[in-house]
């Protein structure tokens, strides 16, 4: 990273100065990155990562520290700190926006910087999530479009990457 | 038997025998030679007789004579007007005057502290019966006076009436001017006869004469003696009468009236049994004097001798006897006058009484004032009386004497009368103003417990310290039971707003010298350690010197209270190092050791220096070396891995225990490769050995720990070189040394150390280099 600026929307580098100072998330982190799919890992240290989640953030408004929390939430749901189910839920929250604006920052979020992972992503998430997947299940197979299932608790707006295989 | 009742005795017996011999030796004998001798004697012995009796009766005739013009109405009446006692009675009553007003401030004391005998109702009327009566004193004195003087103008009136004065009917009454001035005239002389006869009646008379003489010249004293006494009585009547106000000083009154009487009526007493004498011997005539014409006859009948004996025993029997009656009546008087002014006294006392008991609004305002009375009656008034002063001093007494009283007796009185002054205080819920104006209203145990509660509410301000001070040094010194109770109420209030600031707290503590003052110091020291107000090593110093002889107890409680001053003394982590390590001051090793204590406590040994150091303070206390290294093994594992390699190491190399050693690269080394440093480092978080000590991070043995650490990082976990899209992902060591790098911060001892480490890593093979050799 050059700059300060754009240290916000790398999903790592964001919390570079946390990890440095707490070795144990850090090492955490790392030995999840550890075994993570190559695909997942050109999302999380891409180069271009910065520049998409940067372009999110304008098009949809978000302040710098909004920007900052979305590339945090980006790295989480990418190691699979929380089920990509509730990203919207957790963009709602964290950026403080409404429903539909985090669906749709959640759904921009999905086809511009996950699409290359989303299969990596699923099994990710199915292996560390197979309760969560198995209670979603119904409401997945609701609408779906281009081969890929909106999620009904996203009110569609969130792509079921489970269906897409 | 005694040598002097022999010898009366003797006299006695001689005395007798020449009475007998006088009256029943034959009166006539045939024998020529004898009649020669025996005139010859008779003239002789008859004209000695006649010259010494003549000249005693003389004598006896001008006493009379004075005493009679000492005793005349007239002469008593110029003595008793003259003019010098009335113009000194003026000046008395005048001076005394004056004396009211204090014996109405006494009173009205006496009323406050309820002393009985001062109460205003049993002195009230005394008191205005002495104001009103001052004024008549000399005028009462006078008619006292008259009266005994008009007693005896009428007994000399009767004695007049008898038909002679005084000189006269004594002088002839008992003979004295002509009854021996001729020779072998008398009835004496004729019984007995001749020289014997004579000489009997020579010592007879002569008894009689002496008696008479002495009865009269006393009778003249007196009387002589009477006029200045009576003046002095007169002129000091004023006192008398103001005496009577008072009832401690009413004994000046009785006596008064005493002398008064005594002097009065002592010349009319006399005069009265003058009279009887004068009575008798003016009637020795009318009896007369016939010629015995038988031995039985001379000595029993109408004018023998035993009736003319019987005449001047009488006589001198009325004389001496009057003398001495006229003194026991005036003091039998002066007595009677005082019983008749007890029952007066008692009379107006009992009035008095009736009439406040009648008087409802007398009694309202009694009832008000009790309290105040009861109040007053304990605690005395303005620093003057009371039964708890009383209580105090009576103890002090005791203990200074040591009459089976315990050592302190005096303060523990004291303490007990404060600490119930103290409660009772406490029970009327003062607000602050209210306990100011007690404070500056009373005085001595009120003042003492309105000070202490004062202290206690944390109200004390500045203007107080003065008092304080006072306080401690009344109350014997901050040692004392009640000194210590004082002090331990500063404490509960926490000297509070005693002073401005610290500076001035800290000013006060230094103002405070003398060892009365010892305990106020610890107690104000204490206190400002415990509200961590103590900023200088001198203080911090002073006051652990205060509690050098105190309890372990007491000494541990001033030191922990003290430990927590030291971050105010020594700010910065460097002065506290600079202050733990300086070993120059040896009157700072007990500070330094508090320092080590509570750096201990906050991890701030965090280098083999500080440890050396520390442990030399606890030398004599091992448990409490171990806990310092148990502490350090947990917070500071890199410095207690440095003490045990030290410490093992110097076995062999013991310079190396001092932190001075100077290590050589090889020693350097040798640390870095012992396995007690590689695990440690290994062991500890970036963020651990970024804060270690500077002292630590400019040891090279550290630095090659720590690239070791990092190498060994590397390798396990190496890095991802950037592929397409993807930036490079750090390797283990690379991502220990940024954590090192967030955790050393601007620290600039460190940062070179850090650089070197980080120039160390070779990115393109993603590899730590060896570091360079030190220069």
């Amino acid at each position: 990273m050059s700059n300060e600026i754009n240290k916000i929307y790398d999903p790592v580098e964001i919390d570079a100065d946390f990890f440095a100072e707490n070795e144990d998330e850090q090492e955490r982190f790392y030995s999840i990155v550890k075994t993570l799919p190559d695909l997942v890992l050109d999302v999380l240290f891409g180069l271009d990562t910065p520049k998409i989640l940067e372009g999110i953030a304008r098009n949809f408004g978000l302040q710098p520290e909004q920007s900052a929390i979305l590339s945090r939430l980006v790295r989480k749901v990418l190691i699979g700190d929380f089920y990509i189910g509730d990203f919207p839920s957790k963009i709602s929250s964290g950026l403080d926006v409404d429903q539909d604006k985090a669906r749709e920052i959640a759904k921009a979020t999905a086809s511009d910087l996950f699409i290359d992972a989303v299969a990596d992503i699923k099994r990710i998430h199915l292996q560390k999530f197979p309760n969560a997947s198995l209670e979603k299940q119904p409401e997945d197979t609701k609408g779906q479009q281009h081969g890929v299932k909106n999620l009904s608790e996203t009110g569609g707006n969130i792509i079921d990457l489970r269906s897409r295989n | 038997m005694s040598k002097t009742n022999l010898r009366k005795n003797v006299l006695k017996i001689v005395l007798i025998s020449l009475v007998l011999f006088a009256f029943f030796v034959p009166q006539h004998t045939n024998a020529d030679l004898i009649d020669i001798s025996s005139s010859v004697f008779d003239t002789g012995v008859a004209w000695a007789n006649a010259r010494v009796l003549e000249g005693m009766g003389n004598i006896i005739s001008w006493s009379a004579l004075m005493l009679e013009q000492f005793i005349k109405p007239d002469v008593q009446e110029y003595i008793l007007n003259y003019s010098v006692v009335e113009e000194s009675w003026t000046i008395i009553r005048n001076f005394v005057n004056m004396f009211f007003i204090l014996f109405l401030i006494i009173i009205a004391f006496g009323t406050i502290f309820g002393i009985e005998k001062y109460y205003w109702r049993n002195t009230i009327m005394p008191f205005l019966a002495a104001a009103l009566l001052v004024n008549f004193s000399l005028a009462i004195g006078k008619f006292v006076i008259q009266i005994g003087n008009s007693l005896a103008a009428m007994v000399l009136v009767w004695i007049q009436q008898s038909g002679a004065n005084i000189s006269t009917n004594l002088g002839s009454g008992l003979g004295l001017g002509s009854y021996f001035k001729d020779p072998g005239i008398g009835a004496l002389a004729s019984i007995a006869g001749g020289g014997a006869q004579t000489l009997v009646t020579l010592v007879f008379s002569a008894v009689f004469l002496t008696i008479t003489l002495f009865a009269l010249l006393s009778a003249l004293i007196f009387a002589i003696a009477r006029i200045p006494v009576l003046w002095a009585i007169l002129i000091l009547s004023p006192i008398a009468f103001v005496s009577y106000a008072l009832p401690s000083l009413q004994h000046i009154w009785k006596k008064w009236w005493s002398y008064l009487i005594s002097w009065s009526f002592f010349l009319p007493t006399y005069l009265f049994f003058l009279m009887f004498s004068i009575f008798f011997i003016s009637q020795k005539g009318k009896v007369g004097t016939p010629q015995p014409t038988g031995i039985a006859e001379a000595l029993v009948g109408p004018g023998s001798a035993v009736g003319d004996l019987l005449f001047f025993i009488l006589t001198i029997l009325f004389l001496v006897g009057g003398l001495l009656a006229s003194f026991k009546v005036g003091s039998l008087a002066g007595s009677g006058v005082n019983k008749t002014f007890s029952a007066i006294q008692g009379g107006i006392k009992r009035g008095t009484r009736r009439i406040t008991g009648y008087d409802t609004a007398a009694a309202g305002v009694r009832e008000g004032l009790q309290g105040r009375i009861d109040e007053i009656s304990e605690k005395g008034l303005a620093g003057i009386g009371g039964a708890q002063r009383a209580r105090i001093s009576q103890a002090k007494w005791a203990e200074s004497f040591g009459f089976g009283t315990k050592r302190g007796a005096a303060d523990e009185a004291r303490q007990k009368e404060i600490e119930k002054e103290f409660s009772k205080l406490k029970t009327l819920n003062l607000d602050k103003t209210g306990l100011e104006q007690r404070l500056s209203s009373t005085k001595g145990i009120d003042k003492m417990a309105a000070l202490r509660l004062k202290a206690e509410q944390g109200w004390l301000n500045t203007k107080d310290l003065d008092q304080i001070k006072e306080a401690i040094q009344s109350l014997g010194g901050g040692k004392t039971i009640a000194g210590v109770s004082f002090i331990n109420s500063l404490k509960k209030g926490g000297f509070k707003d005693i002073t401005k600031s610290t500076v001035e707290k800290e000013a006060l503590f230094n103002s405070l010298s003398g060892p009365e003052f010892i305990e106020l110091q610890k107690a104000l020291g204490s206190d400002m350690a415990k509200k961590k107000e103590i900023i200088k090593p001198e203080m911090a110093k002073k006051v652990i010197g205060l509690y050098e002889n105190d309890s372990a107890e007491a000494k541990k409680e001033i030191m922990d209270a003290i430990k927590n001053n030291l971050g105010n003394i020594y700010a910065d982590k460097g002065a506290r190092e600079k202050f733990l390590v300086d070993t120059t001051d040896a009157s700072n090793t007990e500070l330094r050791r508090l320092l080590a204590e509570k750096m201990v406590e906050d991890d701030e040994i965090d280098s083999y220096k500080k440890y050396h150091a520390a442990q030399e303070l606890f030398s004599g206390d091992p448990q409490k070396i171990t806990d310092m290294r148990n502490k350090i093994a947990k917070e500071n594992p890199i410095v207690a891995a440095e003490v045990e390699t030290r410490s093992n190491m110097s076995a062999t190399k013991p310079g190396i225990i001092n932190p001075d050693y100077v290590l050589e690269e090889a020693d350097q080394k040798a640390i870095a490769d012992t396995d007690t440093i590689k695990k440690a480092v290994g062991k500890a978080s970036a963020k651990q050995l970024g804060q270690s000590n500077k002292d630590t991070w400019k040891e090279d043995w550290f630095k090659i720990a720590l690239w070791k650490k990092a190498d060994s990082l590397q390798k396990v976990d190496p890095h991802k070189s950037a592929a397409g899209k993807r930036r490079r992902i750090p390797g283990g060591g690379e991502r220990f040394l940024q954590s090192l790098k967030k955790s050393v911060g601007e620290n600039t001892d460190k940062i070179p150390v850090l650089n070197e480490l980080l120039q160390s890593f070779d990115e393109s093979t993603g590899a730590f280099n060896p570091l360079p050799p030190t220069p």
